[in-house]
């Protein structure tokens, strides 16, 4: 069969295979390359080695942001994924209204980083107001609504994964531990979460990666004010590109420093969340 | 996780359930309140209900959608988010059908250039794209199709390749032993059961494309502004943030995707599930 | 189902089709010019008044972009790299033009060129000319003569002077700014200087206008000529900018914690309310005052002073004039639109049409010698420049801004300037990292 198939190679192919190529291999590839290179535009390179990589740490605006990040993510992993647990535990407990529940915590996730960004820069300063303060006078009102934003944007989403796992456990599960006499603190730590291993794994993986790459709402919430301090990675690399002359060549470097650390970070979290699932089950 | 017997159990938690949602809802009420009030009052109060001072009626609506466009950005934003959906839907799920179905260091190759696509953060790819997408005249609302068809070929790959690999070979090879050609035997036979991956895919990707704000902001920002740009550019583009103008277009941006979502709801709510235990 | 999804995507295809289809048209009309602006202030001017006008007199298209404020620079390097890049654009002084070198083309045959007055404030390389001012400008402090009337004339007022143009040092406007806060109730102000904008995008007044008076001092004292690079940059005179900066945070509008979601159109819009009597700008302003809706300032009321910091001889000098607008045609594209370019700047500024529009809605006093005296601009700011340029006695001080080595510098000064303004810096430290800053940014551009 699979010779007939491979006959009409190209039908199938090559409609997602050009765009793929077109709108990510080929420039990945210029990417990584130019990052040896001095360029103003892709065509007008000259190679210059190391000294691009070199030329990120003249200043600690990246280190500061892989911090900040990294601050960050923690946190906004943490927090999530507890708040959305919690909540799929109270939507699994067959109280009245937990459609309407599930539709109004899931809603801001449906929301766009630049709005979202704008909503949360008009309550932040609103209440920073009477303090005689706004979002960008200090980094800790940034971090923080940068926090606040992120767990209300995703954990609607996380939760509803939870609740999927939940609902996937057995019944016999929970009756047979029940029927051993296991109280509910018991319950949850003994059956509950073991059983939900895989959905841990996933929303923390979704968690992790989309905190780390954040950009939108960075943008449009902060813009990385005050002077950079709340400027997180992505929007530091696109600073680097677009905002200053001559550092196109850095700019393309930080990103592949930024792809390895990304890449890294998914795929231990990934390796060893296997490893626990495996133990769970 | 089991029903909570007592009554008063119910009741604290109903309570519970009933504020957190209002937390929930808040940020995009208080939005839409401001968005009625005039805009020297939206900064410093933002919790006071607009009074007779400072009501403006549709006057922010009118002159936020006049100075950013409103309705092309709507027109554009729909427009691009449908057909790549429809692109990426098509092409993936055949891509993603071949590279089960046909095993060699090609596909496997592919398969895994795809799902590494996945993890790269945009900010890798996005000066290059950008300038060869204008090398390649696709720097226009039917060109940024392709680039969408690409970014979302490894999410759409992934998912309908998962599906595939658990549909039985049986079906398939029957077919093609009929004397079926592989267009046949995909289109007539393999297609009617990706329904639900289907629509997975396209809810994830609809939900991308209709927010995303980096890739069409360096392709075709300057001359067709898409609702995440043309919010943007609110606040740069006329010298200081008109907040009145901003509150009115923030709503405006929000409503299509929340009717969407209260009409899709069911299918949307899978799709998420689905998409990650597929991960 | 099938059938109504059919139908839905048939509709919609309907309603999309021809929105997009319709930008699509725009970038493809025969003749068309496309001029990238700078001046978010001024854009809806092009839009709605100029280019409809430009089109009906000669059939040419204008195409006009405003980037967003703070962006130019960066809008302009991506516009400039696609395939249908800007015919008109600006460069912003030597700095600027090193890096659109490879774009700008020689204008000595132009039309344009030839009405220049003064052709030696044109910017070029070697013989060529590539860059050619098109407003002059001045800025200091701009004052609302009314409240300083009123001030004067509080029996219990602290200083012995009677009128604002009796302030010619700083030791006397900050007694009189300092004694018309305290005394804000009684002239109906909220403080004496509107807002020091902080907010992205809107720190240009201290990051480049304000800084421009140390620069300009220390640069004379080490007898570096207007215009010339140097490395050599200290900034000594960093203990008077900060006596002005001071001044202007500390007899506020608003409170110093705020400052960062400010903005100049903010800071405009408090002295035209009435809500501030002193606000540092520039000329180009004037269309922020008059325009806003409710403006309570006269037009005669409206004036400068010169930004005064506690330098000796200050007695001596005016407003800081000059230029950092210079437009320029893209040499990459057809010779054809290069000359359509030439037509559009050439009718701005000469045409009856074009030069009305300059005179009363962009409000630019131009260096150009198509404008007789009566067609210069009458709003009040653009009266005061050309007062205080005229005056006996007064040196007006040049904008040597124009030689800062990088906008990465700016960006620098006002990320200090706000750490110092949230009291996470001492003045000494924005000293040494603006100097420091200055030093690496002209190695990394030279």
């Amino acid at each position: 069969m699979q010779k007939s198939i491979q006959k009409y190679a190209a039908l199938f192919v090559l409609p997602a295979l050009t765009c793929f190529v077109i709108a990510f291999l080929v420039p990945m590839i210029m990417g990584v390359v130019l990052s040896f290179f001095r360029f103003t535009t892709v065509l007008d390179g000259h190679f210059i080695g190391m000294e691009n990589y070199r030329r990120i740490f003249i200043d600690r605006e990246f280190t500061n942001a892989l911090i900040f990040n990294i601050r960050f993510t923690l946190i906004s992993v943490v927090t999530i994924n507890l708040g959305a647990f919690a909540l799929a535990l109270l939507l699994t407990a067959g109280i009245k209204g937990t459609n309407v529940f599930r539709t109004i915590f899931f809603m801001p996730n449906l929301i766009g980083g630049i709005v979202l960004g704008w909503i949360w820069n008009l309550i932040i300063n609103g209440v920073l107001y009477s303090k005689g303060m706004t979002v960008v006078s200090d980094p800790k009102y940034g971090f923080w609504g940068l926090v606040v934003l992120m767990n209300w944007q995703n954990i609607g989403y996380m939760m509803v994964i939870y609740i999927a796992g939940i609902q996937n456990i057995p019944v016999e599960l929970i009756e047979a531990a029940k029927i051993d006499g296991a109280g509910q603190g018991t319950l949850l730590k003994s059956v509950i979460i073991p059983s939900i291993a895989p959905s841990i794994t996933i929303c923390t993986f979704l968690t992790l990666t989309s905190g780390f790459r954040l950009f939108d709402q960075n943008l449009a919430l902060t813009a990385g004010d005050p002077g950079k301090q709340t400027e997180m990675l992505a929007l530091n690399i696109f600073n680097t590109f677009y905002g200053r002359t001559g550092f196109e060549g850095v700019g393309q470097a930080k990103a592949v420093l930024f792809t390895i650390l990304v890449a890294l970070i998914a795929l231990t979290q990934l390796a060893f969340s296997r490893k626990r699932e495996e133990e769970a089950a | 996780m089991s029903t909570p017997k007592k009554r008063s159990h119910q009741i604290i938690l109903f309570v519970l359930l009933a504020i957190l949602a209002l937390f929930f809802l808040a940020p995009m009420l208080i939005v839409f309140m401001n968005s009625f009030k005039s805009k020297f009052f939206i900064s410093s109060e933002p919790f006071k209900f607009p009074n007779a001072d400072t009501f403006t009626g549709r006057e922010n609506y009118i002159e936020g959608a006049r100075k950013i466009k409103f309705a092309n950005a709507f027109g554009y934003s729909l427009f691009i988010t449908v057909f790549s959906v429809i692109g990426i839907s098509l092409a993936t799920s055949m891509l993603g059908w071949y590279l089960t179905r046909v095993k060699t260091w090609f596909t496997t190759t592919v398969y895994y250039l795809l799902v590494f696509s996945m993890i790269v953060p945009f900010q890798m790819v996005m000066f290059t794209m950008s300038k060869t997408a204008n090398m390649l005249h696709l720097d226009n609302p039917i060109g940024i199709l392709v680039l969408y068809i690409g970014f979302g070929a490894g999410l759409g790959t992934f998912m309908f390749s998962g599906f595939i690999k658990t549909i039985p070979l049986s079906l398939e090879e029957a077919a093609m032993i009929d004397g079926a050609t592989a267009p046949q035997t995909f289109f007539m036979i393999v297609y009617p059961m990706l329904k639900s991956t289907a629509i997975t895919v396209a809810i994830l990707n609809a939900m991308w494309v209709w927010n995303d704000y980096l890739l069409p902001y360096l392709t075709i920002g300057i001359e067709y502004k898409t609702i995440p740009v043309a919010i943007q550019y609110l606040r740069g583009g006329y010298g200081a943030v008109d907040m009145g103008a901003m509150m009115a277009m923030l709503v405006l941006a929000m409503i299509p995707i929340i009717i969407f979502y209260l009409a899709m709801q069911k299918h949307i709510i899978q799709g998420v599930i689905a998409g990650a235990v597929k991960g | 189902m099938k059938k109504t999804l059919l139908l839905c995507l048939l509709a919609l295809m309907v309603v999309g089709v021809p929105l997009f289809a319709a930008g699509v048209q725009e970038s493809a009309a025969p003749k068309e010019v496309y001029f990238l602006n700078f001046k978010p202030e001024i854009a809806d001017v092009y839009e709605s008044k100029i280019a409809p006008v430009f089109e009906q007199e000669t059939g040419i298209k204008l195409k006009v972009v405003t980037a967003a404020s703070g962006t130019y620079a960066q809008t302009l390097k991506s516009e400039l790299a696609k395939s249908n890049p800007p015919v008109i654009f600006q460069t912003n002084g030597p700095v600027g033009l090193k890096d659109s070198l490879a774009y700008t083309a020689d204008l000595r045959g132009t039309e344009f060129y030839k009405i220049l007055s003064d052709k030696s404030m044109a910017l070029g390389e070697g013989d060529q000319v590539l860059a050619i001012p098109y407003a002059v400008e001045g800025y200091g402090i701009i004052y609302n003569d009314a409240i300083m009337r009123a001030y004067f004339a509080l029996p219990n007022k602290a200083v012995k002077i009677n009128s604002a143009d009796e302030i010619n040092n700083f030791a006397t406007l900050k007694a009189v700014v300092e004694d018309m806060q305290k005394n804000k109730a009684a002239l109906g102000i909220q403080g004496v200087f509107a807002s020091t904008s902080m907010a992205a995008g809107n720190a240009w007044r201290w990051e480049t206008h304000l800084v421009n008076v140390p620069i300009y001092w220390e640069l004379r004292e080490k007898n570096i000529p207007f215009g010339e690079k140097t490395r050599n940059f200290d900034f000594t005179y960093s203990a008077q900018m900060k006596n002005i900066f001071d001044l202007y945070l500390n007899n506020s509008t608003t409170a110093k914690g705020l400052l960062g979601a400010k903005s100049v159109d903010d800071a405009m819009a408090e002295f035209a309310l009435g809500q501030a009597a002193m606000v540092q700008n520039g000329n180009w302003g004037a269309s922020q005052i008059l325009g806003v809706k409710g403006n309570k300032v006269a037009d005669k009321d409206i004036k400068f002073m010169p930004i005064y910091t506690g330098v000796k001889g200050e007695e001596k000098i005016g407003l800081c004039v000059g230029t950092e607008n210079y437009l320029c045609i893209n040499k990459q594209v057809s010779a054809e639109q290069q000359k359509l370019g030439d037509q559009f700047l050439t009718w701005l500024f000469s045409s009856p049409s074009g030069k009305a529009f300059v005179k009363n809605d962009l409000m630019f006093i131009t260096p150009f010698n198509t404008f007789a005296d009566n067609e210069l601009p009458t709003d009040p700011l653009a009266k005061d420049v050309i007062r205080w340029m005229n005056k006996d006695g007064v040196t007006s001080l040049s904008w040597d801004f124009s030689i800062i080595p990088s906008k990465e510098w700016k960006n620098q000064m006002a990320a200090a300037l706000g750490d110092y303004i949230a009291g996470r810096k001492s003045w000494n430290e924005v000293a040494a990292h603006g100097a420091d800053v200055w030093k690496r940014e002209f190695d990394l551009t030279n």
